[in-house]
Parts: C-alpha cells; sequence; structure tokens
C-alpha cells in the first residue's frame, strides 16, 4: 500500500498497523501526516470544539529513588535542597486555583521513601474533607508501584485505598516510552517496567478510575519505539477503554544527567499528527505547548491535538529541564479562537463546563507559572514527624529512632 | 470552493505565474493553513530547490568597531548596531570593522538612520557610496513599515549600487490588510529591485496581543507567494526561536538569519549553534546550507 492510501485508509477510520505506521512516520510528508490528522480529529470532533482545562501541576515533593537520567527535577534523599510540601501549602495552591476557576489539581511527585501510603492517604481525605468537589488528578503509574513496594500492597489494593481516600484518576506520567530496551537507557526500568506501567493503567481503568496516557519521545529512542509505545497504549485502550486523552512531549534536556539535545518543532507535529492517525480508539490529544511554546502549542490544533491541556498555573518538572512557557486562560482561549474553533473549559473527564471563565468573572491575568516552593515556606514540614521515615536523614530530621 | 480555488492558484503557482490581491485575499479567507503552507512550500522549491541558507552572524555595537574580539572562524556577517551620531562616526565604524574582518563582510545600520544623518536622498546616495569605500558590504536593514508609511523610495540605494540585506517589518500586519501590504512591498521591489530578503514576521510583540503561530506562518506563506520578485523569504533564528523558525520553513521561509556566531557558553559540539540549525533545517525535510552576508554559499 502507497504511503497516500496508508493515509487515505486512515482518514477513512480503518486502522494502521505497525509497519503502516512507520512507514508515515518516516516517509509522509509533514502535510500529509497533518492533514490526516486533520480530518480524524474533525471526524471524532465535528462540531469544532476545542477544550481546556482550568488546573495546577502541584509536585508534592522533589524526593526521588527513582533518578531517571532524564529528569532535572528530582532531588536525592538528604540533598540539602529537597521538599515535601505541607498540607497547608497544597490547600493554598487549591484555594489559588479555585479562584481561577480551576477544578482539579494534578499532583505527582518523586518517589519519596520518607512518604507512607498513610501521608498521601490523609492528604486526599483532608482536601475532600475541605473542598468536596475538587478533583485529584493525582500519583502516575510509577508512583503507585512506589507507594506498592513500600507499603508491600498489591497495585489493586493501593488503588482501592487512594480511591477510598479521595483519588479521582490517574495522570499518564512516568510512561516515556514503554519499550524495556529504551527504559533500561533511561534508567527508568526499575521504576516502572513498560508492563507493570500498563499493568497499573489495567487495573486502574477495571477499578473504575479513568486515566490518561503520555509518551515522552526524543531521548534515546527510535522511531519503531514511538510506534511501539503507541500500540501498546492502543491495545489497552481496546481492552479496557479507560483512557480519556493522549499527550506526547518532547525530552527536554536542560539540567539532565542524560543530556543531548531536543527534538525540533516539526518532530513534535510530526509526533502528535501520527499518534492521531494510530490512536484510532482515543478521543482526545492534547497539544503541549508547555514544552513547545503558545505558536507551535496552537498549531498542533491543525495536526491532530482537539485539546489545549490545562492553564497548569503551575509547572516545576519541566522548567527544571530548560522550558518555561506560559499561556493563561486567554491566551488559550485566544489561540484556539484565531484558528476558527470554539473554546470550552472542560474536566479531567472531557465534560464540558462552560464558555471562558475569565468572559463571565474578572480573572487576573497570569504571566509566569507558579513554582512549587515559595520562599517562605519551609522545605519540610512539621507535619512529617507523624508519619514514619525510612531514610536514615529523614528519620533524624523527624526525631524518629 | 475554497478546493477550487487552492487548486486553480497552485496551477498558477506551479508555472511560476504571478497572483493577485484579490487571489491572496483569498487565500486568506479560505483559512487551509495546511494547503496554503503547501503552495508556499511549492513556491520556494520552484525558486530555491530543497536549499535552506542560514547566516551567522556577529553583532558589533558601533563603539567596539576598533576592538571587539571577532569571530572570524564561525561568523558569516559582521553586523555593525547602534546609531552613529555622525556620518563621519558611521563611515569611521565601517572603516575600522572592515579593517579586522578578513573575508567576511560586514553590514550595518538601518537604513533610515543613515538617511537621517544625509538628510536628502542625494545626500544619502553620497552616503552610501562612502560606506561602501569605506568596506560596507550591504545596508542591514530596511524598516517596511517606515518605508510604506512615507512613500519612500530605495532608489538611492540602487544609485550607489549598496545592496539591502533585509527588509524587516517592526510592527505585526493585520490579517486582513496583508496581501496590499506585500502588493505594496513587491512595488517598492519593482521600482528598486535591491532588496535580497524580506523578513515578514514582526519584530515587536504587543504585550496583551502577541501574534499566534497561525498568524505567522500564514503570513510568511503569502509572503512567499505574494513576493515573487524578491529572492529570499527570512526568518531571524534569535527572535522567533528555533521551533517557530524551523516551521516557517515548511511555509516559504528559505533563509534563517541571525545564527549565533558565537554561543553564549560552551554547549558541546552537538547542541551549537550551528548545529542545531543544521538540525532544524534536516528535519525539515531541507537541505542547510551556511552562506554570508552576500548570499554566497560558505563551506566549512
Amino acid at each position: 500500500m502507497s504511503i497516500q492510501a496508508i493515509a487515505e485508509n486512515a482518514v477513512a477510520g480503518g486502522r494502521v498497523t505497525a509497519d503502516e505506521a512507520l512507514r508515515l512516520y518516516l516517509d509522509a510528508p509533514t502535510s500529509m501526516l497533518a492533514e490526516a490528522a486533520d480530518a480524524i480529529r474533525a471526524r471524532k470532533h465535528p462540531e469544532g470544539i476545542v477544550t481546556y482545562i482550568i488546573d495546577r501541576n502541584v509536585n508534592y515533593t522533589n524526593v526521588c529513588v527513582a533518578r531517571c537520567n532524564f529528569c532535572a527535577f528530582y532531588r536525592t534523599v538528604g540533598s540539602s535542597d529537597t521538599y515535601v510540601l505541607a498540607f497547608e501549602e497544597i490547600f493554598r495552591k487549591i484555594d489559588e486555583t479555585i479562584a481561577v476557576g480551576g477544578v482539579q489539581l494534578l499532583l505527582q511527585g518523586g518517589h519519596n521513601p520518607d512518604l507512607p501510603l498513610e501521608w498521601y492517604e490523609d492528604l486526599f481525605r483532608a482536601v475532600k474533607r475541605r473542598y468536596p468537589g475538587f478533583k485529584l488528578h493525582a500519583l502516575s503509574p510509577p508512583e503507585v508501584i512506589h507507594i506498592s513496594r513500600m507499603s508491600r500492597l498489591a497495585v489493586e489494593r493501593v488503588i482501592e485505598r487512594l480511591m477510598t481516600a479521595g483519588m479521582d484518576s490517574i495522570p499518564g506520567g512516568g510512561a516515556e516510552i514503554l519499550v524495556d530496551r529504551v527504559r533500561k537507557q533511561l534508567n527508568c526500568y526499575s521504576k516502572a517496567t513498560a508492563d507493570e506501567w500498563i499493568d497499573v493503567m489495567r487495573h486502574a481503568h477495571r477499578a473504575g478510575l479513568r486515566t490518561t496516557a503520555t509518551m515522552m519521545y526524543g531521548s534515546v529512542d527510535a522511531e519503531a519505539d514511538r510506534i511501539e509505545h503507541l500500540l501498546r497504549l492502543r491495545d489497552l485502550q481496546d481492552e479496557t477503554g479507560g483512557f480519556t486523552a493522549f499527550i506526547t512531549w518532547s525530552y527536554q534536556p536542560e539540567n539532565t544527567e542524560l543530556g543531548g539535545y531536543e527534538r525540533t518543532g516539526i518532530e513534535y507535529l510530526r509526533t502528535l499528527a501520527l499518534a492521531r492517525i494510530v490512536l484510532d480508539n482515543f478521543d482526545n490529544l492534547q497539544a503541549s505547548w508547555v514544552t513547545q511554546g503558545g505558536k507551535v502549542g496552537q498549531l498542533s490544533l491543525l495536526c491532530g491535538a482537539n485539546d489545549m491541556g490545562s492553564v497548569m498555573i503551575e509547572e516545576n518538572v519541566v522548567r527544571a529541564a530548560g522550558a518555561s512557557y506560559c499561556m493563561d486562560e486567554v491566551e488559550i482561549v485566544r489561540n484556539i479562537e484565531n484558528l476558527g474553533f470554539v473554546p470550552k473549559r472542560r474536566n479531567m473527564h472531557y465534560e464540558r463546563l462552560g464558555d471562558p471563565l475569565f468572559r463571565e468573572q474578572d480573572i487576573p491575568r497570569r504571566r509566569a507559572l507558579d513554582t512549587a516552593k515559595s520562599d517562605a515556606d519551609p522545605l519540610m514540614p512539621d507535619e512529617l514527624s507523624r508519619y514514619a521515615a525510612r531514610s536514615r536523614s529523614a528519620r533524624v530530621m523527624r526525631g524518629q529512632p | 470552493m475554497a478546493t477550487e480555488l487552492l487548486s486553480e492558484l497552485a496551477a498558477k503557482v506551479a508555472i511560476g505565474e504571478r497572483l493577485s490581491i484579490d487571489e491572496g485575499r483569498a487565500l486568506l479567507e479560505a483559512r487551509d493553513l495546511i494547503q496554503l503552507g503547501m503552495l508556499a512550500s511549492d513556491a520556494r522549491g520552484r525558486r530555491h530547490g530543497a536549499r535552506a541558507t542560514f547566516v551567522r552572524v556577529c553583532d558589533v555595537p558601533l563603539g567596539d568597531a576598533a576592538m571587539a574580539e571577532l569571530p572570524l572562524e564561525t561568523a558569516g556577517e559582521l553586523r555593525l548596531v547602534g546609531e552613529p551620531a555622525s556620518r563621519e562616526d558611521a563611515i569611521e565604524a565601517v572603516r575600522a570593522l572592515a579593517a579586522r574582518s578578513g573575508s567576511v563582510p560586514v553590514t550595518g545600520f538601518a537604513l533610515q538612520t543613515l538617511y537621517d544623518l544625509a538628510g536628502s536622498d542625494d545626500a544619502l546616495v553620497g552616503l552610501l557610496a562612502s560606506l561602501k569605500a569605506a568596506g560596507l558590504a550591504a545596508v542591514a536593514e530596511a524598516s517596511a513599515d517606515r518605508i510604506i508609511a512615507r512613500g519612500a523610495s530605495l532608489a538611492p540605494l540602487v544609485d550607489a549600487r549598496m545592496p539591502l540585506a533585509r527588509l524587516v517589518v517592526e510592527q505585526p500586519v493585520e490579517a486582513a490588510g496583508a496581501p496590499a501590504w506585500l502588493a505594496d512591498l513587491r512595488g517598492l521591489q519593482a521600482e528598486s529591485p535591491v532588496i535580497r530578503a524580506v523578513a515578514p514576521l514582526a519584530r515587536q510583540q504587543p504585550g496583551d496581543v502577541p501574534t499566534t503561530g497561525f498568524d505567522d506562518v500564514r503570513l510568511v506563506a503569502l509572503a512567499r507567494l505574494l513576493l515573487d520578485n524578491v529572492e529570499s523569504i527570512q526568518a531571524n533564528w534569535r527572535r522567533s526561536g528555533a521551533k517557530l523558525a524551523q516551521v516557517t520553513l515548511m511555509f516559504g521561509v528559505d533563509d534563517l538569519d541571525d545564527v549565533p556566531a558565537r554561543d553564549p557558553r560552551d554547549l558541546g559540539p552537538r547542541r551549537s549553534s550551528l548545529e542545531e540549525v543544521r538540525r532544524n533545517i534536516r528535519a525539515a525535510s531541507l537541505e542547510p546550507a551556511e552562506r554570508n552576508a552576500r548570499f554566497e554559499r560558505l563551506t566549512r
């Protein structure tokens, strides 16, 4: 089959094979990929609506034992600049999020050996007591696995307890590339193998949680690895239907142990378009303006994306690796409308919540994303002393034997 | 309707036929960015093949012309920046820099600055001749906004046989007015064919309402399609950033200006500006070719 025929088949609703996907990715002109992806987007979303969510990316700790070599955010146990957010700090962030119309936190963090399952449960319960309608899109699969290992409980049981405490959905972080050879090179195989990542999502979907799926490409992976990643997601989606959306972004090399260079804007648009073609059972694809900038982020909407992602308010992980773009709601909406689409706010389940909020309320403009810690806040809150630490440095700090 | 129009215009572009302002307006109204990009890309390809050029530039402040450390091994253009206080200062700065520039061409000044120093078209011709004699290879830029607003002419450059490296744009061009504005530029070039390149993306961005990616690449594509008497459509590597600059290559840009001749710190060979620009051009399915300020191909 010719490349043109493969693309036409996909536009008509046909499923592409791994070989066909690789041929498209390697050989199809970018305009052909974009046209096909845009046609599929238009078929799935014929009303011309582009959605976005107002939420906040909060990283509750930067302590991490995983030591992925592509990450610029983590700090090792005992480092001088480690932090854990206090519950009160998280409440304050939620207050600020609600004030600008936010509906959830995207809560992720390092694999901190000194935060037991009970800390997460207490946090989630406290959030739900104080903000009953507010959603917690929390803990990527590797974090769930980390908690499972720490607590010596099965993943299913950990998910069940976290759900009982208030976890509403699971973000698709930590997927990187779901190919174990690549994961070993990125030093993230031990935090979660490809199968383990998939299994957490399978358990979550079976438990009734909806989740997202992600792909970080452009580190040590080859094109065929990205195809394999997409097919693994497509297979699980066939099985469970639990993914609400897919988000891809390019590896950000600044300040990382792995180093190297970032993939280009056109490579991003091609990867996004290919994802739209391959992931025929995903309804929603997000634009990663936080890594690509607002301009290429906007052009993503012509390459298969139907969602501008999150207003975000705060971001720490990508910023640590060199990217520092900011788009508030006004800017996101302006970019959507500039392309002739209709902007709608949504929640994590992609239920539409309404028109742009800044047109109904006076919301201050935001020129930069916040960071996790303000100078006034302690790096390690006193309340941690209630929880048993595992590392020697944390035990000393908490006065535990 | 839009498809028919685009097919019709594609046929015209394929044989190099000129597009009218009305056809430019129709392309705007069609809002089919991908098709517009393909048209512009075809127009670029007919003129430049699969090659995209870039130039590594070292900005030299006027006051440092006689003493600045010059990256002669890497620069393709030494660009004097700043406002000279007098004709003599301008000529002296060029002479001082040209004396140390080796084979690297020296450019400098905005045309308006030189006009202000000269005071009249005739005097400007004389000043340009003096600058050329001192070693100026090209006037670095002229502002399209100012030239069109004042109904000014580029004739003094023709008279002095002085190339204009690029026509730049200060303020964003409103989309609806873009075809007519580009037609004005086309007329300007027809009268005085000295413009080697047009850089259509505005240098200044309104803080609250910056141009969008769509605005930018659509304007670039229209510029390529309507400015059929201008050799190069240019994007600025530093101002636009690598990602947008690269994407403009899909919409008719054939030349990347202002790649740093010196990296701010040692980034290692794979992350140097040179490798980054080459990598971005190749990822746009084009072949990178380094040039100097005279648009001569460099082999390094």
